[in-house]
């Protein structure tokens, strides 16, 4: 049931056994997830049901470094979290994903990408996707990959009911968490804090931030200063490295393959193999080829005239049997995760009171290198084996730095509370759990390690599946 | 399978390529029969300064 939060007063008290904040794909999940078993759920989310700007100005913050989307646009404060503005797309991670990268420090999963595959067609159930994500060879070094598309699920739309009418669940809007009150090594109680300004208090056995990829390392290090640091013995982790999807225009191609049906999904996705990217020494990309107008193909076939006639004629006599067609090539990438890339606390504070993000990012040298390269190799063996040939924009060959136009990154907000086995290197460990504190959990991307290239949504869900059977198995949820 | 190498053009070349013409591929073609481009090897691919990146067969 939903229950009116506003009116309760200073000395309320609300009981529950898990205590999630944050209804997104991350949060909704868990407590739809534990509600359906029988576990009681109080669910909180500091917007209203619908957006309003009131809510949204609380996210205010100020980005230094790279060009980046103003912080409130980026994400969505209400019912149904990020969902609300959703893409639908979707791709679990790729299993290599997950390894330790020799030539990058700081990656590596405490998990596989077997950990988390049983939990992907309950994922695919949830976005309303079939689970099918072909995955094959297109040359030796390239692999075609397969997306697939979320209608997109609105978490709160399409949950709405669930709460309203669940046993298991009480769901509380327009009120947001403002400090978490340890005594030893639990999390004893939380404060929250409604529209209004009223603030009471949450007892429950487990608590489980999901406020999302800035959000849960702006709180948490609000209210680990505010509580002494007993929250996180890990000062040099907790916000740092941050991550993004870096989005770029690599430039056209012409697509000279009889036979291959490139754009039957509306796109042609691709990726370098396993071998292929760590031999190159670079991170994981996706690369999206999209088909070009006619107008558009003819005039990159007249280009190529200037240079190889011969190809040229040969693409304009393909182009007339619809063996050949144009496509925009653009990419979206794995960024490496480097500590200078953080979610600090700013000067400026919000209207409670709480210190608004300041968010450094910027993209490395190795991050230009790993899509300079991957396109460099995908051009190639498309030459190599006669399946097109790729005209690349100005900045990938005259070695500029990454424009930045249009497309700058994926609104995809990782690390920050990164997940490790070792409290040194990590704020959760591999259950998600905060590293020193028993009942303290933390799910959304902000726990990943590294971002492969794949949008994160689908591994988020993956991952709160996870986390509710491991809190059903340890007995702490159930 | 060819080895591709990278090719540097000369920058008449392009210039001449911005001029439309009904003649322009046939000229272009005549260009390309003589030593106006400047082959160096490498592993790299093969990077014209148009963006092309074609195979040695290309051209």
């Amino acid at each position: 049931m939903f229950v009116d939060a506003t009116s309760f007063g200073a000395d309320h008290t609300e009981h529950s056994e898990v205590c999630i904040f944050g209804s997104g794909p991350a949060g909704m999940t868990l407590a739809y997830r534990l509600a359906s078993q029988g576990t009681r759920v109080l669910l909180i989310e500091a917007g209203g049901m619908d957006y309003e700007d009131w809510s949204q100005d609380l996210y205010r913050g100020k980005v230094i470094g790279d060009t980046y989307y103003d912080l409130s646009d980026a994400r969505l404060r209400m019912f149904g979290g990020s969902s609300n503005h959703w893409g639908g797309r979707c791709i679990p991670l790729d299993a290599h994903d997950f390894e330790a990268h020799p030539h990058f420090e700081n990656t590596g999963w405490p998990i596989t990408g077997k950990d988390l595959e049983p939990y992907l067609q309950a994922a695919c159930d949830i976005v309303e996707i079939p689970n099918t994500f072909t995955d094959s060879n297109f040359t030796p070094r390239i692999r075609k990959t397969m997306f697939q598309y979320s209608p997109p699920v609105l978490f709160g739309e399409k949950y709405l009911e669930f709460c309203a009418d669940s046993p298991n669940i009480r769901t509380c809007l327009e009120t947001a968490l403002t400090d978490l009150q340890p005594e030893g090594q639990v999390i004893s109680q939380a404060r929250v804090t409604t529209r209004g300004g009223e603030s009471w208090t949450i007892k429950a056995d487990t608590f489980v931030m999901c406020l999302g990829g800035i959000e849960n390392s702006r709180m948490l290090l609000w209210m680990d200063a505010n509580n002494n640091h007993a929250l996180n013995g890990n000062r040099d982790v907790l916000g740092s490295y941050w991550m993004e999807h870096p989005q770029a225009y690599l430039g056209d191609v012409l697509i000279d393959a009889p036979g291959q049906d490139f754009f039957s999904e509306g796109e042609a996705t691709f990726a370098l193999s396993r071998a292929a990217q760590f031999e190159a020494g670079i991170l994981n990309a996706g690369l999206e080829l999209s088909e070009a107008a006619y107008g558009r193909t003819k005039g990159m076939i007249a280009d190529l005239l200037c240079v190889a006639p011969a190809l040229g004629t040969r693409m304009m006599h393909g182009i007339g049997k619809s063996l050949v067609c144009g496509a925009r090539l653009q990419s979206h990438w794995e960024q490496a995760p480097v500590r200078s890339n953080r979610v600090q606390l700013g000067a400026e504070l919000d209207a409670f009171g709480i210190p608004q993000t300041e968010l450094y990012w910027q993209r490395s040298t190795e991050d230009r290198t790993t899509i300079v390269e991957t396109v460099r190799i995908f051009a190639e063996e498309l030459a190599n084996h006669d399946l097109g040939r790729a005209h690349l924009a100005k900045w990938v060959r005259e070695g500029a730095p990454i424009p930045n136009d249009v497309l700058i990154a994926g609104w995809h907000h990782m690390g920050g509370t990164r997940m490790s086995d070792d409290p040194a290197r990590g704020v959760v460990d591999k259950n998600l759990k905060v590293h020193g504190l028993g009942n303290l959990y933390i799910g959304g991307s902000s726990v990943f390690p590294s971002g492969g290239y794949a949008n994160p949504t689908l591994t988020i869900i993956q991952m709160s599946l996870r986390l509710a059977e491991h809190l059903g198995q340890t007995g702490l949820a159930l | 399978m060819a080895k591709i190498f990278s090719v540097h053009a000369e920058p008449a070349i392009f210039a001449l390529c911005t001029v439309e013409s009904p003649h322009r591929r046939r000229f272009i073609a005549g260009l390309l029969s003589i030593p106006l481009l400047k082959y160096l090897p490498g592993s790299a691919g093969l990077r014209l300064r148009s963006g092309w990146v074609l195979h040695q067969d290309d051209v």
